[in-house]
């Protein structure tokens, strides 16, 4: 079987056959499938992450352009006449500012930094102190531009600091004298813009925040960390793009950095959302992804050994069956269904076994007639000789004279014959076989003189009990011509007969010389037989007694042989015991 | 086996990926809410008081942290500063609630210190802000650093006023460790001239004590001319007296704090020099480290120095001082 070995069964084929095509087939499928959509949320993460920022730049720049547009209402205002004095253009203001909550305040001040029109009634701080104000200088230099400042505490009020960012500009204004020039502040509440900013989320942790035109930082929802150094923008990176977007790592997250300019002002918004999380739903789809190529390889090789099992079994089956006619069981039938093949294939194989079954039983016939035709012709070998013998034994006591021993060896030699032929019949009564075994011990005993005595015993109940016949005759000859014929004294041979169990055992012992432990231990053998039969021709060996019997009975019977040197041997045949039987008519024990 | 089961199994096999189909969706949303991403951590915040501008800068800070890190934050502090025995229930209370963590920021040190000890012993993670133990072993401890800040605040006053020195310290409670060591570092510099004299006095962060103090003080033949008000409430109280008083050769002083009244009196040069801390962070990063411990972090250090700033009459408008004295939340 070992060509055998390291050959996948039909079933790991089929298996791995239809697994791997299906396997490899869904997981290119759904990687492809996953890359598609992927990619689509991806690119749609990036528009919606970039329409965010843009509305609120939009809202960025409707807050600077209402500015302008406050800005431009007060200036057309200040050039009409005596405005200012007259008080209408402060009741104008209040109530644009009233009405705004985003306006912190709007002021009037000389080019000296003087008050000339306040929003509110707080008083401000001193001439000096408002001229020295960044957003006063930047619009005394601006040339009539206006400028955006900021954000920075407020200072104008006492005691008031709110963040403000300041649009400033220097604006003619009409007095009775004529036209002068002052500065105009308009300062606007931060919070409106940090609010705008901080409120809106890119992702889940996503932030906007604002830089100015030198790259510094306007606005940062985490200002206070940024302040501290414990949070850093990548602000060279930034101040390379003026507006755009990009990806990169920083601080090991992914970002996506999106910047653009706000509209009437040097400011730049800048969102940075985290590609993490914009696009988590890839993760999610991701995790399904896995899961549902996980259900399909483990249900794909569910089906697949399913399929394989269905395929396989029949002929897994047929396989068994054979292996069973391999160890020469040919009583299997199979009753294997499946496919069309496969029953074929079953039909054909009930109809070899059974062929096979009737040319084996056909040769075991055969080599049974052979074999008996062999015993026959060993036991036709047999009769001429010892009838020569024993007729030349009668001539001799002829020609003594000796009438009365003539006409007993006659008689015995004629029992013989009649129970060897027993009209034909295989089967004889235990008294008969002994009978037999009797006449012949007798006409030997005639023939040696007196050489040996024997006795036989056979209890009366056994008498009728059937026996294959000449078993027991040919050991008799053995123990005569093997053990007694060499013995210096008498020889005795016993012969017994006893019910044991179901069985009988014929005990024939005699004081021989014995047999050789080593001949003894083979005795019953094949090789010896050959040896035996090759030879000397003499045995009708032990062995053939011994095949008859187990080839009639079984193998639970036969012979067994117990032998001593210089002792004896005691054989003892073993036969089933069966109910009597008639005996040969006309043999009648003596 | 039976000839459909393979059938059975394929459907089966159907039924399941459509499930799978219908209820994803469904987590997707849940995971997209942020609420209750971290439902099991819960924080609690404790001050020395619930009023005052640098307690409500370190709440802005832990509520920032809190809504960054997906936490619970809960605050509790006595009405007074001077109620100590208050704050001590409170943190019994945290204990009790089985919280995660505890942010302490302890008015006397001594007497909170077993809690701590039992806190930790029932694994809440124990973070100090603002003002430290001497005697316990918390997880964390996030401050400005207050020897330096006293020392930085006496330094710059031998710059504003001649020898001999007399001063006067007013702080809130002689049991906070903050008080000590700012205390420690004026002294430390003031000790090095043997004319200087110092006084101290403790208002319980209360402004009438610390008014009644500094009137008690400064009274007619007052020798002292340099006042240290070591958190907003003395200031305050103090800046009360030296208004009303407003005579000639007033003592300089040097207020703890960044409230919008102690930097309007910043202005009218009522006040000399603010020392101003950054109480924000202070919350902020209180928060986050505890969350950090909590979630197993390891940290090489034990403790977190804030940063503060100096700020007078003529820095007080420079984008860095304005960012810090005004914070933005």
């Amino acid at each position: 079987m070992s060509h055998l070995r390291g050959r996948l069964s039909i079933r790991t084929i089929i298996t791995l056959s239809i697994a791997s095509i299906t396997i490899v087939f869904m997981l290119s499928t759904g990687t492809m499938l996953f890359n598609i959509f992927t990619d689509a949320v991806t690119e749609n993460a990036y528009i919606s992450t970039k329409e965010i920022v843009n509305q609120v730049n939009l809202n960025l720049g409707y807050y600077f352009s209402d500015i302008l547009y406050v800005a431009n209402y007060v200036k057309n205002l200040a050039r009409s006449p005596n405005s200012l004095s007259s008080g209408y253009l402060k009741e104008n203001i209040r109530v644009i500012l009233d009405s705004r909550k985003d306006m912190v305040s709007l002021l009037l001040f000389s080019k000296l930094g003087e008050i000339l029109l306040n929003s509110s009634d707080i008083d401000v701080k001193s001439a000096p102190v408002i001229a020295s104000q960044s957003w006063f200088q930047r619009a005394q230099n601006a040339q009539g531009n206006f400028t955006f400042n900021g954000p920075y505490i407020q200072n104008i009020y006492e005691a008031q600091y709110p963040w403000v960012i300041s649009y400033s500009q220097e604006i003619r204004y009409e007095t009775e004298s004529g036209s002068e020039s002052g500065i105009l502040v308009i300062d606007m509440n931060f919070s409106t813009i940090s609010e705008l900013c901080r409120q809106t989320k890119l992702g889940t942790s996503g932030y906007i925040f604002l830089i100015d035109s030198e790259g510094g930082i306007v606005y940062h929802p985490r200002q206070q960390l940024i302040n501290s150094g414990i949070l850093t923008e990548d602000l060279a990176t930034i101040n390379d793009h003026v507006f755009g977007s990009y990806t990169d790592l920083y601080q090991s997250q992914d970002r996506l950095t999106i910047i653009d300019t706000v509209n009437h002002s040097r400011w730049r918004i800048v969102g940075i959302a985290f590609i993490d999380e914009i696009i988590a739903r890839r993760k999610d789809f991701a995790s399904l992804y896995v899961l549902v190529s996980i259900i399909g390889t483990i249900t794909t090789l569910g089906v697949a050994r399913l399929i394989s099992n269905k395929v396989s079994s029949p002929i897994k089956r047929l396989d068994n069956l054979m292996r069973k006619v391999e160890a020469g069981d040919f009583d299997v039938v199979t009753t294997v269904e499946g496919s069309r093949e496969v029953a074929h294939l079953s039909h054909t194989f009930n109809l070899m076994v059974t062929r096979i079954k009737e040319l084996t039983t056909d040769i075991i016939h055969e080599q049974e007639q052979k074999r008996k035709m062999e015993f026959d012709a060993l036991q036709a070998k047999i009769n001429p000789h010892f009838l020569y013998n024993t007729l030349d034994s009668v001539v001799w006591l002829a020609e003594q004279g000796n009438t009365e021993d003539v006409v007993k060896m006659v008689t015995a030699l004629a029992r013989l014959f009649r129970i060897s032929i027993s009209k034909g019949r295989e089967v004889i009564t235990v008294g008969e076989e002994l009978e037999h075994a009797q006449n012949y011990l007798y006409i030997q005993q005639m023939r040696y003189k007196d050489k040996f005595d024997f006795s036989i015993t056979v209890p009366e109940e056994l008498q009728n009990c059937p026996t294959i016949k000449l078993i027991t005759q040919p050991i008799v000859e053995n123990a005569i011509y093997h053990g007694i014929k060499y013995l210096q004294e008498p020889g005795h041979i016993w012969i017994s007969v006893r019910a044991v169990d179901s069985s009988i055992a014929i005990t024939i012992k005699d004081n021989g010389v014995g047999i050789r432990k080593d001949i003894l231990d083979r005795i019953l053998s094949d090789e010896f037989h050959q040896e035996q039969t090759n030879g000397d021709g003499h045995g009708i060996g032990v062995r053939n007694i011994h095949e008859r019997i187990r080839l009639t009975y079984g193998t639970g019977y036969g012979l067994v042989l117990e032998s001593e040197l210089d002792c004896g041997t005691t054989v003892t045949i073993r036969i089933p015991k069966s109910a009597p039987i008639h005996p040969i008519k006309g043999v009648v024990s003596k | 086996m039976k000839p459909q089961s393979p059938i059975a199994i394929l459907a089966l096999a159907c039924l399941v990926c459509l499930a799978i189909g219908c209820t994803r969706p469904v987590s997707i949303k849940n995971t997209v809410s942020k609420t209750t991403a971290n439902p099991t951590i819960e924080i609690a915040c404790i001050t020395k008081m619930q009023t005052g501008e640098h307690w409500g800068a370190v709440k802005s800070g832990a509520r920032l942290a809190a809504s960054e890190a997906r936490v619970t934050v809960e605050f509790y502090a006595p009405m007074s500063e001077a109620d100590f025995q208050k704050q001590y229930q409170l943190f019994q209370e945290a204990i009790q609630k089985k919280v995660d963590a505890i942010l302490i920021a302890a008015s006397d040190e001594a007497m909170l210190a077993p809690l701590v000890a039992q806190a930790k012993a029932q694994g809440i993670v124990v973070v100090s802000i603002d003002s430290g133990f001497s005697n316990a072993e918390v997880d964390f401890h996030i401050s400005s650093d207050n020897f330096k800040l006293g020392e930085d605040a006496a330094l710059a006053v031998l710059k504003l006023h001649d020898s001999p020195i007399q001063a006067t310290i007013i702080g809130s409670l002689s049991e906070s460790l903050n008080m000590q060591e700012r205390i420690a570092g004026i002294v430390s510099v003031l000790d090095n001239d043997p004319k200087s004299s110092i006084s101290m006095d403790f208002s319980s962060a209360e402004e009438s004590i610390a008014k009644e103090i500094i009137n008690r003080l400064l009274g007619p033949d007052t020798r002292i001319n340099v006042i240290f008000a070591l958190e907003e409430n003395s200031a305050h109280g103090v800046a009360d007296t030296l208004v009303s008083k407003k005579s000639k050769g007033a003592p300089v002083f040097i207020a703890f704090g960044s409230s919008k009244q102690q930097i309007s009196l910043l202005e009218k040069d009522i006040i000399d020099l603010l020392v101003v801390e950054n109480s924000f962070n202070m919350g902020y990063l209180g928060i986050m480290k505890a969350v950090e411990l909590i979630k197993g972090g390891k940290t090489n250090t034990v403790s977190l120095k804030t940063d503060y700033a100096l700020i007078t009459k003529e820095t007080l408008r420079t984008p860095e001082n304005q960012r810090l004295a005004f914070p933005v939340y």
